[in-house]
């Protein structure tokens, strides 16, 4: 692959870091990540991922932009307000990286279009703000055997976990959703913006260094921060053997929608 | 005093003391729904009752966090 | 004493200007390397921190140079001396900065380092018993001592494709070293005329053997000669591009006995008509001077006569002896100012004796001799005052032992933890180990030999061992013979550390108790001594599970558990074909014990460990380094999948191995076996160069088949380049990237840059990427710079 003249500068950066270099740049701009949700997670990785000149950006959300998100959701702007925020972001992605392809799904992600929509990329993103839709995304990603990277924020708090096939997933931790509303979500109990932000970038990070080889990745271990404390942490995982997806007995062996409704999609 | 370690930091405890006690003790918000890692193996929430506790175990416990919108 | 090399002013001045251009990083740390290790200078496995070697033929050292080395390594900031196999002394623990000042220390009292590491002649090796054994043929060591001034002093002596070792011996009975050495000279007189047996090719590493002998007599006075022939003979046919196949074995190997042995014959005869000057060594060498000791009235403990009767023998000299004064594993720590104190003060008293009263053994002690009966009561006093243990039974004192993992990369077990339960547990036996005088107990922390376990009666080396879980072992030799019929201990089995000391007690006590029926232990060994070792072996078998005995699975002196992770591979001398064909092996021994298991947990463990070992087998042969168990995995997809070598479907598996290696491999038996045979073919497929015939590369294909310039197809070593003037930091170095980018490892890139700036950051970015900066000139206002990229 050449390079034109503004490629070399746009991603000079890059390219000067020796684990990344020409090669690393390549592999960036042939990759193909599908990010769930363009909400508050969503925003960061979508806007680093563009500017970092990801080739392909899946973006799959139902919703439109509403005046609660704009406090973190910083990937749209004010007089997005009522678009769809797959059509915002994508506007966005757009003005930062003409390279990048961005294919937009105005849907919400289900046991039925998961697998499709999966299928066509390298890499997923959780940025989803639910319990059900984080279960689905790890047991279509560990049934398909893609890899992904699990982010979740609550007031203070964020926490991330990168899968790969053979690595503990999501649910290897935590077994299965919580009944509904037993847990608060962030539009319940409210989040720091800024934490969607650091959780975010994290999340982009981890693409980039799947997507090139760099480092190590947050297989087998998952990063939990506090903002308050800013106390960062890492708890090694081991692939549960007893994981009803990944376990040595699996009982999922196909994507059914958790019962409880998604909670509260609607309410901001 | 016996000492163990939860999430990552020194607590003395005083044995005999279950994986449920410690969960009371440390006051976790919602004990239904904590994940508990002992010694770098997942404990099944119907052993936490039964699994006792002993002299230097190291224990997490991760919380669900179901935000990112 | 071998007199300096003329040249050896020049060479420490050499040295001290590359130490300054490495540090100043003008030079890459190979560079540094290759000029470094043939120098004698090694450095230790703790980056930064140097060794140097000091070459002692035959172990011989005056007393007074030892002294001066204590001196010289105090005061040059080294803790410990180390004596070696090979008859040598290491002074350790340097900073690279004291180096120079050592060497010309060194220089001052008439040592060298000269040709202590590297593709060179080593330090020559002579049997610690010559010049005093009264069964031998004659000294063998002047002449040791002369061809060591000569070979040193040749340029071509430090050129050689690998290490060659040269070892005498002074007896035809007690041929020892010099029939597992490159060369080895076995003393004889033949109608009067002294001369020497010769043996070739002999060596313990990789494809061990003994030497094959090549000549039955030669007269001494063509010592020289043949050394020489074999020396320009190995540098003739020695392997240059595979250097563990390098070894003068090796050429024996490749060409056959015969013809090896009839091409070094013709190399001598044509020297012979070259050389007619004779090898004549000073007949006067190690003459015992006239002394003048008056003995003092001592009162000496009940443990004297002990130590008379285990430590001191008499020489062939009527009244003077020779003793063995042991050091553990070789150490002498400088810094205990107690024991330096003490071991200066038995330096002092042997000096009275002459300059020839020390000699290092290959056995990593200290011979005395030359020393005459009436000294013997005060010596033993300041022996004892040294050692407070000196009168114990020899075989207590004289295990031999590598370092082992707790210092080497390589190690597998901890070899000296080891040598101290077998001490520990010979002590508390009541064997009587005063007929077991002459056992040697030898210990590798890994399969290469640096414990020498292949020249012990009772050998042993470090292996990996597993029931459910890995716990330590080690592979059990038994009864080498170094006297007339040279051959090496053979394997017997496997068994546990921790049963090791048992196991040498209860095989020991069946000697002495039979031993009237047996000429020697060796002999016991190869016979009775066997059928009981295999025996022993068999009910040592089976090892507690974890659960009730965790003692298993700890090494000796360990304080955490037994585990695979952190071995490394090799810097120096570590057999790389040993290390494939130990995961070769597995696979073929793990592949049987898979046909009859039918445990689900247990095969699927297996499975693992085919998956393993196909993965790490032919890592060796890339360069690279597993640090850990993942690592062998993510080393094996970068170097041999994302190449080409091994087919991209066995991505998946692999990955898999390096994610979970609890996963239900059974799922993916058959994967897993087409990976162990892609491997082994793959390695059938190796030249000696480590290349893969037969092999598309992947890598190369895709970067050949796009748009090919036809400049490049027309001039292919034309250099590429590319004009960066008026291109500011860093976007000079990010286009010198694009161009470096698609270019074969090898190919040179000229740039041109800017002064300032640029000139002072591109090159040294491009060397910190692993390139070479082969050439940097100014020309006018811009400078031109080659490259060569890695």
């Amino acid at each position: 692959m050449d390079f034109t003249g503004e490629q070399i500068e746009r991603y000079s950066r890059h390219i000067l870091l020796q684990d990344i270099g020409v090669e690393g740049q390549e592999k960036i701009l042939n990759g193909k990540v599908l990010v769930i949700g363009a909400g508050g997670l969503g925003a960061p990785i979508l806007l680093y991922l563009a500017a970092a000149g990801v080739g392909t950006l899946g973006v799959i959300d139902g919703d439109v932009v509403d005046l609660s998100n704009l406090q973190r959701q910083v990937i749209h702007f004010t007089p997005d307000v009522g678009k769809p925020k797959v059509e915002s972001a994508k506007e966005k992605i757009n003005q930062i990286n003409p390279d990048v392809k961005v294919v937009t799904y105005h849907e919400f992600f289900t046991a039925e279009n998961a697998f499709d929509i999966i299928q066509d990329y390298d890499f997923i993103v959780d940025g989803t703000d639910n319990f059900p839709v984080k279960f689905l995304i790890n047991d279509a990603c560990v049934l398909a055997g893609k890899p992904f990277s699990h982010g979740g924020i609550l007031r203070f708090d964020g926490q991330t976990l990168t899968h790969l096939p053979g690595t503990a997933c999501y649910r290897c931790a935590f077994h299965s959703p919580p009944p509904p509303n037993a847990v608060p979500t962030c539009s319940q109990a409210g989040v720091l913006g800024a934490i969607a932000g650091m959780l975010g970038t994290i999340q982009a990070a981890e693409v980039l260094k799947y997507l090139t080889g760099a480092g190590d990745l947050l297989t087998n271990r998952l990063l939990t921060f506090n903002a308050k404390t800013m106390n960062f942490r890492t708890v090694n995982l081991k692939p549960n053997k007893k994981c009803p997806v990944c376990g040595e007995h699996p009982t999922i062996t196909e994507l059914v929608e958790s019962e409880q409704a998604v909670c509260e999609l609607k309410s901001k | 005093m016996s000492k163990i370690k939860v999430n990552d930091e020194s607590q003395e405890v005083t044995f005999p003391l279950t994986v449920t006690g410690l969960i009371k003790l440390n006051n976790v918000l919602q004990p239904d729904m904590v994940s508990v890692q002992l010694n770098g193996e997942f404990l099944e929430r119907q052993d936490f009752e039964t699994t006792e506790l002993k002299e230097g175990d190291e224990i997490d416990f991760l919380y669900f966090m179901g935000g990112g919108c | 004493m071998y007199k300096l090399p003329e040249t050896l002013e020049a060479d420490i001045e050499k040295f001290a200007s590359l130490v300054k251009d490495y540090q100043e990083k003008k030079i890459e740390s190979v560079q540094f390397k290759a000029f470094r290790v043939p120098m004698g200078i090694y450095e230790q496995r703790q980056d930064d921190v140097y060794m140097s070697r000091v070459r002692t033929t035959g172990g011989v050292i005056y007393p007074k140079q030892l002294l001066e080395i204590i001196e010289i390594a105090r005061r040059h900031r080294s803790n410990l001396l180390h004596i070696t196999t090979r008859q040598e002394i290491q002074i350790q623990n340097l900073d690279l900065d004291e180096v120079e000042l050592v060497l010309h220390d060194l220089q001052k009292i008439g040592l060298s380092t000269k040709g202590g590491g590297g593709n060179t002649i080593r330090n020559i090796i002579v049997s610690e018993f010559s010049g005093i054994d009264s069964s031998e043929q004659f000294d063998a060591t002047p002449y040791a001592m002369d061809l060591t001034t000569l070979l040193i002093a040749e340029a071509d002596s430090y050129l050689l494709p690998r290490k060659m070792k040269i070892a005498f011996s002074s007896n035809d009975k007690q041929i020892g070293y010099a029939a597992v050495n490159d060369i080895g000279f076995v003393a004889k007189v033949k109608d009067g005329e002294k001369g020497f047996l010769v043996y070739a090719g002999g060596g313990a590493g990789a494809k061990p053997t003994t030497g094959w002998k090549l000549f039955d007599f030669i007269p001494a006075t063509d010592l020289y000669i043949l050394a020489e022939s074999l020396k320009k003979f190995f540098s003739d046919y020695g392997n240059r591009k595979n250097r563990h196949k390098a070894r003068l074995r090796f050429v024996f190997y490749k060409l056959g006995e015969q013809e090896t042995i009839r091409l070094i014959q013709e190399y001598y005869y044509n020297l012979k008509k070259e050389i007619t000057e004779p090898f004549l060594v000073d007949p006067d060498f190690d003459k015992r001077p006239t002394i003048a000791y008056q003995p003092v009235a001592q009162t000496l403990d009940q443990n004297y006569p002990l130590w008379l009767k285990r430590y001191v023998s008499p020489q062939k000299q009527d009244k003077y002896n020779t003793i063995l004064v042991p050091f553990l594993l070789g150490n002498i720590p400088v810094d205990d100012e107690d024991f330096v104190q003490k071991f200066q003060k038995l330096l002092h008293f042997v000096d009275k004796f002459g300059d020839y009263t020390l000699r290092f053994t290959t056995t990593q002690s200290i011979r005395l001799r030359n020393i005459p009966d009436e000294a013997l009561p005060e010596l033993y006093l300041v022996l004892s005052d040294l050692f407070p243990d000196i009168y114990l039974p020899t075989l207590i004192n004289n295990i031999v032992s590598c370092t082992g993992a707790d210092t080497c990369r390589l190690g597998i077990g901890l070899s000296k933890g080891l040598a101290k339960a077998i001490r520990k547990e010979l002590v508390k036996s009541n064997l009587d180990l005063d007929k077991l005088q002459e056992t040697r107990i030898h210990i590798s922390g890994c399969p290469n030999s640096c414990g020498q376990q292949l020249w012990a009666d009772i050998g042993f080396s470090g292996k990996i061992l597993r029931n459910d879980r890995v716990y330590p072992g080690y592979q059990v030799y038994l009864g080498a013979n170094r006297d007339q019929s040279p051959k090496f201990a053979e394997a017997v089995g496997n068994i546990s550390s921790r049963d090791i000391p048992q196991f040498v007690v209860k095989l020991l006590d069946s000697y002495l108790q039979t031993q009237e029926k047996y000429q020697s232990l060796q002999q016991f060994l190869l016979t009775e001594g066997k059928e009981i070792a295999q025996l022993l072996l068999a009910d040592f078998k089976a090892v507690p599970p974890f659960e009730d005995d965790k003692n298993y699975y700890f090494d000796w002196g360990a304080e955490t558990l037994f585990s695979i992770v952190n071995r490394g591979t090799a810097e120096c001398s570590a057999g790389l074909f040993d290390m494939i064909d130990v995961d070769q092996n597995i696979i073929n021994s793990t592949k049987a014990v898979l046909e009859k298991e039918t445990d689900t947990a247990r095969r699927n463990l297996l499975l693992y460990e085919i998956l393993f070992s196909a993965s790490r087998m032919l890592l060796v042969t890339r360069g690279v380094e597993p640090k850990n168990t993942e690592d062998v995995f993510s080393l094996f997809l970068k170097s041999f999948i994302d190449f080409g070598f091994v087919d991209e479907k066995f991505r998946q598996i692999v990955t898999i191995g390096r994610e979970n290696k609890d996963f239900n491999f059974e799922t993916k038996k058959d994967e897993i076996y087409a990976l162990s045979d892609a491997v082994t073919e793959l390695y059938k497929n190796m030249d000696d160069s480590l290349q893969f015939k037969n092999v598309q590369l992947k890598v190369k294909v895709e970067e050949q088949a796009p748009t090919v310039d036809a400049r490049e197809v027309m001039k292919p070593n034309e250099p590429k380049f590319k004009d960066l003037r008026g291109v500011a930091c860093p976007m000079n170095f990010v286009q010198t990237k694009i161009q470096l980018s698609p270019m074969q490892s090898g190919e040179i890139l000229e740039i041109w840059l800017d002064d300032g700036q640029p000139i002072n950051n591109v090159p040294g970015s491009v060397r910190g990427e692993g390139h070479q900066v082969v050439e940097q000139v100014q020309v006018g206002d811009y400078w031109k710079v080659v490259i060569k990229k890695k």
